[in-house]
């Protein structure tokens, strides 16, 4: 199952025209849906978001705080540091796609940290960082997600 | 004017470092404000006009800022665009309940990249680790109590962020950690305290 999570329009998200299949989990602003439920069974996250200062916008920011809340406050040792316990067993890759028209060098070398970083938190088996300059180009999205 | 902005709702240790801050700038006006109860837009504006200096003071969530401060930046971006001038250094102090300070990195820099963006000097950063520590300072560990160790550790370096801001200096970032608990120390009395906690709540509530 892939969860999708994004802050684009609604008329922009048809646009891509993306083929998911049944399982899959789409999670906008306007369906408000909660990320905790689905991702005990989630094989692949794909966030879509605005690059805001070389992070993730608002929306998806929030998504990935309210994640967070159900990690437990227990803390553990990862890669030399320490992080909050992750209890969840399954193991799924993860997709940063960000967009924006005037991303700067220092923004993105920021939001490729993050996402890697984020990565780490959430013990993703991986990610892959892309960047779209147009909204258009987010169609490159179906080649890396296989929809 | 130095002027604070802080998130409450998240964390209430913010709080704590605007008094420990306030407390070096004694002969400086002092204006706070709630990112997440703004009831006057205008206010802050004038706050942001004739402030020397603006501190934030965070913590920080899944490596990064929360939601609600991101917004608040965008607003403040939005404002600079439409002719808002904010003449004064922007100064932050950033703070994560995990062990190490260095985990407020990327949130220092997206603050960077804001101050870019809305053309605000940037003044300095200060990242704290181990924010939670208050929660055992109070138990002995091996023998010592930890309160003698613990407090001086962001104690000198809250002064010195109080120096530059108050000079309006630029400076490097500073980041720490606590000093006389190791990590695997701090993570497992901290894991310790929150069973002993969760135990005694499962407890009254039976």
């Amino acid at each position: 199952m892939k969860v999708f999570v994004h802050d684009l329009d609604r008329d922009i998200w048809r646009r891509l025209n993306l083929r998911l299949d049944v399982p899959d989990i789409v999670i906008d602003s306007d369906n408000g849906r909660d990320i905790n439920e689905y991702m005990c069974e989630c094989s692949q996250l794909v966030l879509i978001s605005r690059c805001v200062y070389g992070g993730f916008s608002p929306f998806i920011q929030g998504v990935l705080e309210k994640y967070r809340a159900c990690f437990g406050p227990l803390l553990e040792l990862r890669h030399g540091q320490t992080h909050y316990e992750v209890r969840r067993k399954n193991i799924f890759g993860m997709i940063c796609c960000f967009y924006g028209e005037d991303i700067t060098p220092e923004e993105e070398e920021a939001a490729r940290i993050l996402s890697v970083s984020s990565g780490i938190s959430l013990r993703a088996r991986g990610v892959k960082i892309l960047f779209c300059d147009k909204i258009e180009k987010l169609k490159l999205l179906k080649g890396e997600c296989g929809v | 004017m130095i002027l604070f902005f802080y998130n409450a709702a998240l964390h209430n240790s913010s709080s704590m470092y605007i008094n420990k801050l306030s407390r070096y700038l004694t002969n400086e006006e002092i204006k706070t404000v709630d990112i997440d109860n703004i009831d006057d837009w205008n206010t802050v504006l004038r706050y942001l006009e004739e402030a020397s200096a603006i501190v934030l003071v965070s913590n920080v969530v899944m490596n990064s800022l929360s939601a609600h401060v991101i917004s608040f930046l965008e607003k403040i971006e939005d404002a600079v665009r439409c002719g808002e001038s904010i003449p004064g250094r922007f100064y932050a102090l950033l703070y994560t309940d995990l062990y190490e300070g260095e985990q407020t990195i990327l949130a220092m820099g997206i603050l960077k990249n804001f101050c870019l963006r809305a053309n605000i000097l940037w003044g300095r950063g200060l990242g704290i680790g181990g924010s939670r520590i208050d929660r055992i300072s109070q138990r002995l560990f091996f023998g010592r109590r930890l309160i003698d160790l613990n407090m001086e550790y962001f104690e000198i370096s809250i002064r010195e962020q109080a120096v530059h801001i108050r000079e309006h200096m630029y400076g490097v970032e500073d980041y720490i950690c606590p000093v006389g608990v190791t990590r695997s120390g701090y993570m497992r009395r901290l894991n310790h305290e929150i069973r002993k906690k969760h135990r005694v709540n499962v407890a009254q509530n039976l």
